[in-house]
């Protein structure tokens, strides 16, 4: 790199000189894109069309219903029906409509030209169009899931889903699942690094905000369901009992699983959209939000308090009194962060000067039917109501509400409000205003009965009822709504078409906007801004105008293009200090190859291909460690200029870069994911029937030289970057690591073989779990010190340049740490299963 | 830009309180669930869930406590956005304090098994 600031061409130019290293190129180049306003838009464009999906489902159930003792449906393809709706919405459409509005526009509100990893969004991308394919796909063989989108044990467990539809489920949402965890962890570091110089997080808009504890929320709540369904595909596809109550397992636990996540998904889905919200209403009220503090911490309070609620979906299993108390009270505690918000925002609008366009409708929208959803919710908090409207078609009222009213109205205000943004028209035709209305009553029509149906004792997930219940007219009005409100629909996406058709162009910042996405052309370019901006107000009271005017013609940081490379700048977490350089990989087809990969992977395990699973597994490995061969410098530069008089050294030679921190983030997803193993463990131990179990898992003298290597190897990996650091040669101890990984591997598999039979007991099923756990592990150890060795023999590191050394410490570290616990319990299990004699 | 710095483990102020409570929830459902199973005598079981609660409480209160004077003494002449941090994490500190009182009432008088 050169010690010269590069000068700042034309503005035309430096245009033409940033597009031809940071755009997309024509055809099939189209599918190497890894620029984050092409994913973010894929994402958004393919979620709606899951939704259309989503909703034609909804109209087929409601066709059904219209009428008692229908038969359009029958009962088999009405359970598919029913559970293909709710899992196309939730992690279809919900989920990757909040990933795709942030992988567009959190780059753009921060002052950053791309996200900290763009071939990770587009390898989620690929993960998540392949693993939805697969869950749609199977509904036309018939095979669809029918078992509920919470997929209860034991109905789903091999016995009475015998069947892949069951198995489709598992794996295919499991695939799209680490799609959302990899983009969670993108999206939290993108937050905490890639802002422009300036902007300390006193600065960051809320939306930003909203986004980090929504993305943390899913780095923590989205493991216990990705290890419930893994546990739940051993059980179906090898018969390891955790489940089965007649072998020590419990299907309870599926539902602690399930909705450890799910009750958490509920306000993951809802935050962003929150945040949306925070972001319109001040541009509508023509003010600054009301409480930016207290919106923060009432966020936080909501991302905490609803992972202490999950219990609530469960007050009719049979669960201690007192504990029915702890989670109702905390159920209806939520409803208070909730409404600070509310109240904020109607501060702001109050306070305000308020001007009305269509975002606002929907807004409006959002407040009425949000809010009736939130009291029916503290009315379900309530456990004796709870038992009398549980599984009642109340429920499936209340979902709709807290969702539609959460998510979809204010979605369908983003849409109105960022589509110019995107398509660089705005909308001329009217009939945005008869959509809305036509969606608004039609959503009340349909929804709005279904209390009084579940008042009245209707059940969900029934395919018919007889007539003398008194629910047919309100059915038959209910499903009218639903045909209302799908009109609605339809007008809407006229509109949209239209407006992508026909729409007029505009010049900058159609709404007076006070934040950074507005600082640039619309459509964005590809780079989203020539340069980049010092922040020196909050965030989201800046003059886009002004600004956008000055970043157009370069006057900001990285005004110019340098060798052909694609530049960003990171800054200290906390104060927005400008700290490095960043340099993203350019467009690549690899994230393709790899989600191609680990479909076939899934693919495989569906059709009970294992063989072929474990080679596509060991295939998409490799794939990564050609992700990994080129990134990083083979020189050392120390620090280069940036523009605007400054010098900041390049990320592979600061200690805090991102590729770090994404791994202190990926561990702590793992870390929960062990958690919730052990928390099974122990689950079934103090609750589930059938214990004590008549055989003890002894994994004999492996068990305990297992953890002993780790911790050897985890003290050799800091070896080795200590001998680095010194400048001297560290290969010996990284061929020393690989040893001492594939020594623990042998000595795990000694501990797997010496177990008896796992299918036998739950007890011996959950110790063998968790030293798949370890083995699986030591195994990543191994591939770690492999790529150190790959890198250093590409000249990627020195004592500089060590992030390779540094990242497989971290991940020694933590499989030193687990290894311990796991090990410690499994040696304690014996004592535990002793402590229940004379109990159970 | 001024070398002022502000650890980034300040960070953590702000979800203080929450873990505080996050922790005294869990801990106050696992003894119920284990008092439980265990079939611990009501009175002996109750008695812990108090011990337990007060506990969390007092040190929610210290915290609390800890986190004001320091932004009353040094925050409010500290460089952004440690003040900040400080304001979010007493206000944290603060609501997750009385969502403690609202989780454990249920403990003087509640049955406690099913
Ligand atoms: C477009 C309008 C919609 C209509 C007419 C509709 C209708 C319905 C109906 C009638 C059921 C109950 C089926 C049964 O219990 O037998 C249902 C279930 C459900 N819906 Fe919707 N829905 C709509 C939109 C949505 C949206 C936007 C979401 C989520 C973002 C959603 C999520 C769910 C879930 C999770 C279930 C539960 C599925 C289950 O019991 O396994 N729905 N929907």
């Amino acid at each position: 790199m050169t010690d010269l600031t590069p000068e700042t061409p034309s503005p035309i130019r430096l245009h033409k000189q940033l597009e031809r290293i940071w755009g997309t190129g024509p055809g099939l180049q189209r599918l190497a894109a890894v620029n984050h306003t092409v994913i973010g838009k894929r994402f958004m464009i393919t979620a709606f069309v899951f939704f259309a999906i989503g909703g034609l489902l909804a109209m087929l159930i409601r066709a059904q219903l219209a009428t008692p003792n229908a038969a359009f449906v029958g009962p088999e393809l009405y359970n598919q029906l029913f559970s293909m709706h709710g899992t196309v919405m939730m992690f279809l459409f919900a989920i990757p409509m909040l990933e795709g509005l942030a992988i567009y526009l959190l780059p753009k509100m921060l002052g950053a030209r791309d996200l900290a990893f763009p071939r990770l969004t587009a390898y989620g991308y690929w993960c998540y169009l392949f693993g939805g394919t697969i869950i749609v796909v199977s509904m036309l063989f018939g095979v669809a899931p029918d078992s509920g989108w919470f997929m209860y044990t034991p109905l789903s467990s091999q016995p009475y889903t015998p069947g892949i539809n069951a198995d489709i489920w598992l794996l295919g949402v499991t695939f799209v699942e680490i799609s959302a965890v990899s983009a969670a962890i993108e999206i939290t570091v993108t937050i905490l690094k890639l802002r422009a110089p300036g902007m300390s997080l006193n600065r960051m808009p809320l939306f930003a905000w909203y986004m980090l504890v929504t993305a943390l929320m899913m780095v923590f709540g989205f493991p216990p369901l990705i290890l419930g369904s893994i546990l739940l595909e051993l059980e179906r596809a090898f018969g390891l009992p955790f489940f089965d109550p007649e072998r020590g397992g419990d299907p309870l636990l599926w539902q602690h699983l399930f909705w450890l996540f799910g009750h958490p998904e509920v306000y993951i889905i809802f935050l962003p959209a929150a945040g949306a919200i925070s972001t319109m209403i001040p541009v509508f009220a023509q003010r600054k939000i009301v409480g930016y503090h207290a919106i923060i911490a009432a966020i936080v309070a909501l991302a905490f308090l609803s992972f202490g609620l999950w219990v609530h979906h469960m007050f009719t299993v049979g669960i201690p009194h007192l504990a029915l108390a702890f989670f109702s009270a905390a159920s209806a505690i939520v409803a208070i962060p909730t409404a600070v918000q509310i109240f904020a925002w109607l501060a702001t609008l109050a306070h305000g000067r308020p001007r009305f366009d269509i975002p606002m409708l929907y807004i409006f929208g959002f407040f009425v039917v949000f809010v009736i959803g939130g009291l029916t919710g503290v009315m379900l908090a309530m456990v004796p109501f709870n038992q009398q409207a549980h599984d009642s078609y109340f429920v499936v009222a209340h979902l709709h509400y807290v969702l539609v009213g959460g998510f979809v109205f204010p979605m369908l205000a983003a849409v109105y409000f960022w589509l110019p943004h995107i398509t660089g028209r705005q909308s001329v035709h009217r009939i945005s205003v008869p959509a809305f209305w036509l969606i608004f009553i039609g959503f009340n029509l349909t929804f709005f009965l279904m209390h009084l149906t579940g008042l009245m004792g209707m059940p969900r997930r029934i395919y018919t009822y007889p007539s003398n219940f008194g629910w047919d007219w309100l059915n038959l009005l209910s499903s009218v709504g639903g045909f209302i409100l799908t009109m609605g629909f339809a007008l809407f996406a006229v509109d949209l078409i239209l407006q992508f058709r026909f729409g007029r162009h505009f010049r900058r910042n159609i709404w007076k906007a006070s934040t950074l996405d507005w600082a640039m052309p619309t459509r964005p370019t590809s780079y989203a801004f020539a340069s980049l901006p010092k922040i020196e107000e909050r965030a989201d009271g800046i003059d886009p105008d002004r600004l956008g005017a000055e970043l157009a013609a370069g006057k900001g940081y990285l005004g110019f293009a340098r060798n052909n490379r694609m530049e960003t700048l990171a800054v200290d977490m906390t104060t927005g200090r400008l700290e490095h350089l960043v340099v993203l990989p350019n467009a690549t087809y690899l994230p393709l190859l790899s989600a191609g990969l680990t479909g076939s992977v899934v693919l495989c395990t569906l059709f009970k291909l294992y063989i072929g699973a474990i080679v596509f597994a060991i295939a998409t490995v490799s794939s990564f460690f050609l992700w990994s061969r080129t990134t990083g410098l083979t020189t050392d530069s120390g620090p280069v200029p940036v523009g605007n008089g400054e010098f900041v050294p390049p990320d592979v030679e600061v200690d805090g870069s991102t590729p770090w921190w994404a791994m202190v983030f990926a561990l702590s997803a793992n870390g929960t994911l062990f958690a919730s193993l052990i928390f099974g463990a122990l689950y079934l131990w103090l609750v589930a029937p059938a214990w004590p179990p008549a055989e003890i898992a002894d994994p004999g003298f492996w068990l305990w030289l297992a953890p002993v290597a780790m911790i050897v190897s985890s003290i050799v990996a800091r070896w080795a970057t200590g001998i680095n650091r010194q400048g001297g040669n560290f290969a010996p101890a990284l061929f020393a690591i690989v040893i001492i990984d594939g020594l623990t591997i042998v000595l795990i598999s000694l501990a797997l073989s010496a177990l008896p039979d796992p299918t036998a007991h739950a007890h011996i099923a959950t110790v063998a779990a968790i030293l798949g756990y370890g083995w699986l592990h030591a195994a990543g150890g191994f591939c770690f010190a492999l790529n150190g060795l790959m890198k250093a023999r590409g000249g990627y590191v020195s004592a500089r340049r060590s992030l390779p050394l540094r990242l497989s410490v971290l991940w020694h570290d933590y499989t030193a740490v687990t290894g311990v616990i796991g090990a410690l319990l499994i040696g304690a299990m014996p004592m535990l299963i002793g402590m229940l004699e004379g109990v159970r | 830009m001024g070398e002022a710095h502000v650890p980034a483990n300040r960070i953590l102020l702000i979800p203080l309180g929450f873990t505080i409570w996050a922790a005294a929830f869990v801990v106050l459902y696992a003894t119920n669930a284990i008092g439980c199973a265990f079939e611990w005598p009501s009175a002996v079981q109750r008695g812990m869930l108090i011990a337990i609660s007060l506990g969390f409480l007092g040190l929610g209160g210290v915290a609390w406590h800890l986190v004001h004077r320091h932004w009353e003494r040094n925050a409010k002449a500290e460089v952004a956005p440690a003040p900040t941090l400080s304001i979010i994490g007493i206000y944290g500190l603060g609501s997750a304090f009385v969502a403690m009182i609202g989780v454990a009432i249920p403990v003087l008088a509640t049955s406690m098994c099913i």
